[in-house]
């Protein structure tokens, strides 16, 4: 039922009743663009607040890193770790044979030689006083089995390296860690390879023993043996080749090389059986917690910081994490900033390339790492000053 | 990986996007669009007036916002874009600044996708897509709005009208004597009214009123769709 004007008369009439359907379009047109203007506003807060943040103190967690390398040229002989395996202080990480094992057993051979033209000289000597204990004869065997010992031991080192490689030939992976899709050497000639170097190992734990009991025989004789019964020249040849054998039995020695700190092996450089030069780097350890962020102040310097300030660290990853940490050193003058610190359009050169060349300095700043940030080396963060 | 990581973590340019920075800016953008609307809307005078230039303005803004998270820093991807706009408008003749917006939109998703920014690409379209159903939901940019355009003849002195204007506030949320036309030597006036009704459905009860109100004679109406502008 409609409802009828009431027109009377200096009164207003009465208006038709609005259905919900146009209320609504009305509400629609005429207040949701504020509604959702206003909404985007508030959204565009929220990420305001989390995503901007001034660029004008911008730092990087400091990252700590190590990097082992052998002092002398050489083989790297066996690597002992991988990439991103934790190691600690003072741990092996890699093994380098200073001497290749071929040359080394060829300078054995040398020393054997010379022992032997001892051996013939001193013979007409020895005869002459075959009553007594022949001490230097004794000496001349024990440096032979020395010899014979070291020789076993190079070979013994060649055939562990041939043995490695191999097993990598066999098992069809690459220095890279990348597999192969099928092996190059069959199960028969690592076996064979496998026996040759057993025997060799078994030689030369063999001429050990016999090397350490001769040796305890002579130090036993030197004890009670009486002075001027040896020659001074064959006692003095015998005494330059057993320094010698000294010399080579040093160089038969692997180099170890040692984590300079507990963390992480971030990188590793060379592999097992590659040839190093002194000082080349083979593995790279970092730190596994940081302590510090390294940061720069960017011009024009709006910030006079000195340390004990607290500052405000914020991570950029994640969920935009806030800490407190403190200013613990300033430097005194402007230093290039690192690129990565810098936001992507700094720097652009005029022609608009994407080159960023341009390099920016800025006043250095160290900041301690607040401790309820977890925050990894290298790790870009955004700084404020809270309290001066 | 979720998929809220293949889309949210899908950009594989040259640079992996940061999706919460692109976002920001198109929200910016649509904000600084709709103020640049509403001044445009407030302070425009003349015939010229266009709702679907208003919207472009707002569109415009986020396309923008959009086309440079694409092509950020990227000289050759913005030559490539001039060139696959131009050969879309060789051949068209837009006339609609709206529709130019709906081509530019269609291009920048297309090289968001083309160059393995997948995430941008997505977002971006989805944020175009719901600021368009938004101004066409909210009817945005328009000003006037009438349902019915009404012509009569007020054969009674001017200075009763507001008699008329009773019944007509009975029927109308908004009324608006657009033209008046008075004769020369007879009382009256021919008026043209245009009138936001209360219930569009009852119209033709507002027409027999009128017809039935003394000194109201040769009542015309003509229903306004909603897109009709001053």
């Amino acid at each position: 039922m409609q409802d009828q004007p009431t027109s009377s008369p200096g009164s207003a009439l009465t208006p038709i009743p609005t259905p919900a359907g146009t209320l609504f379009r009305e509400f629609r047109i005429q207040a949701v663009p504020y509604i959702a203007f206003a909404m985007v506003v508030g959204i565009t807060a929220w990420l305001w607040q989390g995503y901007v943040g001034p660029a004008t103190w911008v730092g990087e967690v400091e990252s700590v890193r190590g990097v082992v390398s052998s002092m002398g040229p050489g083989r790297l002989a066996h690597v002992q770790v991988d990439a991103l395996q934790r190691v600690t202080a003072g741990q092996v990480l890699a093994r380098v044979i200073t001497v290749e094992p071929r040359i080394l057993e060829a300078q054995i051979s040398l020393s054997k030689a010379r022992i032997d033209l001892i051996r013939v000289g001193s013979d007409s000597e020895l005869r002459k006083q075959n009553s007594r204990v022949n001490l230097e004869g004794l000496r001349l065997d024990w440096m032979s089995k020395r010899v014979d010992w070291l020789s076993a031991k190079a070979r013994s080192a060649y055939r562990q390296l041939e043995l490695a490689r191999l097993e990598k030939l066999r098992s069809g992976v690459t220095n890279g860690g990348s597999a192969s899709p099928l092996p190059v050497l069959s199960q028969n000639d690592l076996d064979i390879s496998r026996r040759d170097a057993a025997v060799e190992e078994a030689a030369v734990v063999e001429l050990e023993q016999l090397v350490a009991k001769i040796g305890a025989s002579i130090q036993q004789l030197t004890a009670s043996r009486l002075e001027g019964q040896d020659s001074p020249s064959t006692s003095a040849a015998i005494d330059v080749e057993s320094k010698n054998l000294d010399l080579l039995e040093s160089q038969m020695m692997p180099i170890d090389l040692v984590a300079p700190f507990d963390g992480v092996v971030s990188v590793v450089h060379r592999w097992s059986g590659e040839t190093i030069q002194a000082g080349e780097p083979i593995l790279t350890v970092s730190q596994e917690k940081p302590s510090r962020v390294v940061s720069f102040i960017r011009q024009p310097i709006q910030v006079q910081t000195q340390p004990g300030m607290k500052v405000e660290v914020r991570a950029r990853g994640g969920k935009r994490e806030i800490g407190v940490g403190e200013v613990l050193r300033v430097g005194s003058q402007l230093e290039p900033i690192s690129p990565s610190l810098l936001p992507r359009t700094s720097g652009m050169p005029a022609g608009g390339n994407s080159g960023g060349s341009t390099i920016e300095n800025g006043l250095p700043v160290l900041v301690s790492l607040p401790a309820n940030l977890t925050l990894y080396p290298g790790e870009v963060v955004d700084l404020r000053v809270v309290t001066p | 990986m979720n998929l809220s990581d293949l889309i949210l973590r899908g950009d594989f340019g040259t640079a992996q996007d940061d999706l919460s920075g692109i976002l920001l800016g198109l929200l910016i953008a649509f904000l600084c669009g709709h103020v640049v609307a509403w001044v445009y809307m407030a302070c425009h005078s003349g015939l010229s007036y266009s709702r679907s230039f208003v919207n472009s303005l707002i569109v415009l803004c986020v396309i923008v916002a959009l086309v440079m998270a694409v092509m950020f820093n990227n000289l050759l991807m913005a030559f490539g874009m001039m060139a696959v706009f131009a050969v879309v408008r060789f051949r068209n003749i837009l006339r609609d600044t709206l529709d130019t917006t709906y081509i530019l939109a269609s291009i920048s998703t297309g090289m968001a996708a083309g160059t393995r920014k997948f995430s941008t690409a997505i977002l971006g379209c989805l944020v175009f897509a719901l600021v368009m159903l938004y101004l066409h939901w909210t009817s945005f940019g328009v000003r006037h709005r009438y349902d019915l355009i009404l012509n009569l003849h007020w054969g009674r002195p001017l200075d009763e009208l507001p008699r008329l204007g009773d019944l007509l506030d009975r029927h109308a949320r908004r009324n608006q004597l657009a033209s008046q036309r008075a004769g020369g030597t007879s009382d009256g006036a021919d008026l043209s009214y245009r009138i936001l009704l209360r219930d569009a459905s009852r119209a033709g009860e507002l027409v027999s009123e009128l017809k039935a109100f003394p000194g109201v004679s040769r009542v015309t109406s003509l229903k306004a769709e909603e897109e009709s502008e001053m």
